[in-house]
């Protein structure tokens, strides 16, 4: 009895959640989790370490709750193996390396083998098939390739679908909206904040959206409050779906937004996802806001174990609309911690604090100002207060605001506006936002 | 249809499986890889009730399996075809497989069991050819085919095969994974223990690795045959990439 013809029209994405449910689901989770923390202790040096400090094995993972006595995996933990400390297989077994920025002075590397690679495709290829793109679609990609380049993986899920890849890059708003007509882009794909500058250019130019196909928007890393969505919605004439990735992790596809647009579904089958508190490092049940802890479930050259990613949101365990049993995670708009991000990109205080300290080190303070639209970052400014006694300075006034402004620029991908200003007038500790009204 | 949870087996003080946890699912064929001493035998010693002493649990279509006896395992449907064949030398080649359905010679009538020979025969029709002969004259990969006619007049609904390609010539060694193929396209799940990585992923769905008694890697038969951990410590300088064939 050769398997039904029913049985094999399935999409190899879907195939280890198919037809699982929520307690079948945590089987499975407990079955990878402990294949991972067997490796994690077999393979990485600075895990074996975590366990025999706390005198736990990988074999007292008897349940899924057993994990809660493992200690968390941070940031640092990561930068502070730069760059190979934490791989669990040779480095002639990667394939893809990446970097990506962090708190830290240096890079956090991750690196993929080809399962690992081939893991986040499908994930990929998952979400964008839950949201109805399919084989005939045309899908303009408009991130910023060498500054993120988890944007592949958008280009490795297109692919894996079937569809077409438009990769426009971060080519003009004007040309992305030429490409949009020209090649009849039905899938646009970017961070909120161009699709909303795509968008404004659009009614400057009096383009009439009939005119375009778009019928599918996938955006992040940020999320769309629920004006931000509906604008671009009714602006473009399209569905706006959010899609979730840890940064540090580099890869998009962790977690992403089915039809119903109600929370994000958490790839449970390659993930298990933890909320805790930040303060306390307590588990938080099913909606209580918390920081989202991650550990993956498959990955080969990269496992990690409880890592904090200074998300703050929600999960529901409730069964969704369409039918998918997988938790659900609300978007996130709040850290943990103080990562800022503009135009789609994250920074870190503490990065400008050392940018600032190499170049002029007698600079006494400084503020970093954002200025929002919808809920997302959209322009940085950096206010900076000079000593007392200005001749201690290194250069003049004008010298040295160019060269912390083209450091930035250099060190984070992005334009900020610098300025003198003086003890009195700065803003409280902290960070201050303030909202742009058009 | 099968469910090991947090499997922990010692002999002794020796740990010889912790923790394990995996599934089979029905019409699968799943495949446990390891070197020797990684604890792939005790494991199906386990499950066929053969060792009763054990941490964790075993469900066999939703039912906890642990502690019953090895008859009352079979009588469900799990039966193994074990290690180094084990027949029955004296015998006929005929005597071993209508002790086959020993559990079932009560429950069976004397047709419904001839039919099931038939059935066997057919699969193997080397064996049909040799009926009266003693089994411990059958060359190796006769005796092999043997053992699992023998364990498939038990109507198992999962099979259990502790290394069938142990002694056996590599030709020989295809021939029984075609029929293991087979077996499974016609409704039978099977649980495959090899040492020889190479035939029993390329037969297999999917895998899992066990090191120590742990595992530690677990996929899809064709990712596992690509990974290069498992290549290095299995599949050996043999295993040829593409270009170079």
């Amino acid at each position: 009895m050769k398997k039904s013809c029913e049985e094999q029209v399935y999409f190899p994405w879907e195939k280890d959640l198919k037809g699982l449910g929520r307690d079948q689901i945590k089987e499975l989770q407990l079955e990878r989790l402990q294949l991972t923390c067997n490796r994690a202790y077999s393979r990485v040096d600075f895990y074996r370490k975590r366990f025999d400090e706390i005198g736990l094995l990988p074999e007292d993972i008897k349940d899924l709750d057993d994990l809660d006595k493992f200690p968390f995996t941070t940031q640092e933990d990561l930068a502070n193996h730069y760059p190979y400390g934490m791989f669990a297989v040779p480095l002639k077994d990667i394939v893809r390396i990446k970097y990506s920025r962090n708190v830290g002075e240096s890079p956090i590397v991750i690196g993929y083998t080809k399962k690992d690679v081939k893991i986040w495709t499908q994930l990929m290829a998952r979400l964008m098939h839950s949201i109805g793109i399919h084989k005939r679609d045309i899908v303009q990609i408009a991130f910023n390739y060498s500054l993120f380049t988890g944007a592949f993986n958008f280009n490795a899920g297109t692919e894996e679908i079937g569809a077409t890849v438009a990769p426009s890059a971060t080519v003009s708003a004007t040309i992305q909206l030429k490409i949009m007509q020209d090649f009849r882009s039905t899938v646009l794909a970017t961070t909120p904040s161009f699709a909303l500058h795509i968008l404004k250019t659009m009614r400057d130019q009096s383009l009439d959206p009939h005119l375009l196909h778009l019928r599918i928007g996938i955006f992040g890393p940020d999320f769309m409050n629920s004006e931000l969505r509906k604008e671009l919605e009714d602006g473009f004439g399209i569905k706006a779906y959010s899609i979730y990735g840890v940064e540090e992790l580099v890869e998009p596809g962790l977690a992403g937004e089915c039809e119903y647009q109600d929370g994000l579904h958490i790839a449970e089958d390659h993930f298990y996802a933890e909320i805790i508190n930040p303060a306390t490092g307590k588990l938080l049940p099913p909606g209580s806001p918390g920081e989202l802890v991650i550990t993956t479930l498959t990955t080969e050259a990269y496992p990690l174990i409880r890592y904090r990613t200074g998300d703050i949101t929600a999960f529901s365990e409730a069964p969704c609309a369409c039918g998918r049993k997988t938790i659900r995670m609300s978007p996130s708009f709040r850290r943990s911690d103080d990562r800022i991000t503009v135009r789609g990109v994250s920074i870190y205080p503490q990065q400008v604090e050392r940018i600032i300290c190499e170049i002029e080190p007698t600079i006494v303070d400084f503020r970093l100002v954002v200025y929002t639209t919808r809920g997302l970052g959209d322009r940085l400014d950096l206010l900076i207060v000079p000593p007392a006694d200005e001749s201690l300075m290194k250069g003049t006034r004008g010298q040295i605001l160019e060269r912390v402004r083209s450091t930035m620029r250099r060190h984070l991908g992005l334009g900020v506006r610098v300025q003198w200003t003086t003890r009195e007038i700065l803003p409280a500790e902290g960070m201050l936002y303030k909202t742009v009204i058009n | 249809m099968l469910r090991v949870k947090n499997l922990s087996v010692s002999y002794g003080r020796i740990k010889v499986l912790r923790q394990v946890t995996f599934h089979v699912k029905k019409g699968e064929i799943v495949t446990l890889v390891g070197s020797n001493g990684a604890g792939k035998s005790t494991l199906l010693s386990v499950l066929s009730g053969l060792k009763k002493e054990l941490e964790g649990e075993i469900f066999f279509e939703g039912q906890k399996i642990n502690g019953l006896r090895a008859d009352q395992i079979v009588k469900m449907g799990i039966v193994q075809v074990p290690e180094a064949r084990q027949l029955f030398n004296t015998m006929t080649v005929e005597e071993n497989v209508s002790l086959g359905a020993y559990v079932h010679r009560k429950t069976c009538s004397k047709e419904e069991l001839r039919e099931r020979e038939e059935k066997v025969y057919d699969i193997f029709p080397v064996l049909r050819e040799r009926q009266m002969q003693q089994a411990g004259t059958l060359s190796g990969g006769e005796q092999q085919m043997l053992s699992i006619a023998r364990a498939l007049m038990a109507k198992p609904r999962l099979l259990l095969l502790d290394e069938p390609s142990l002694g056996l010539a590599p030709l020989v060694v295809k021939e029984i994974f075609n029929i293991i193929k087979e077996m499974r396209d016609n409704g039978t799940t099977i649980l495959l223990v090899e040492q020889n990585a190479l035939a029993a992923l390329k037969v297999s769905d999917r895998g899992y690795v066990l090191e120590s008694g742990k595992i530690i890697l677990s996929g899809d038969s064709s990712e596992l045959l690509e990974n290069e951990e498992v290549r290095r410590a299995f599949l050996g300088k043999e295993y040829r990439e593409k270009w170079e064939r």
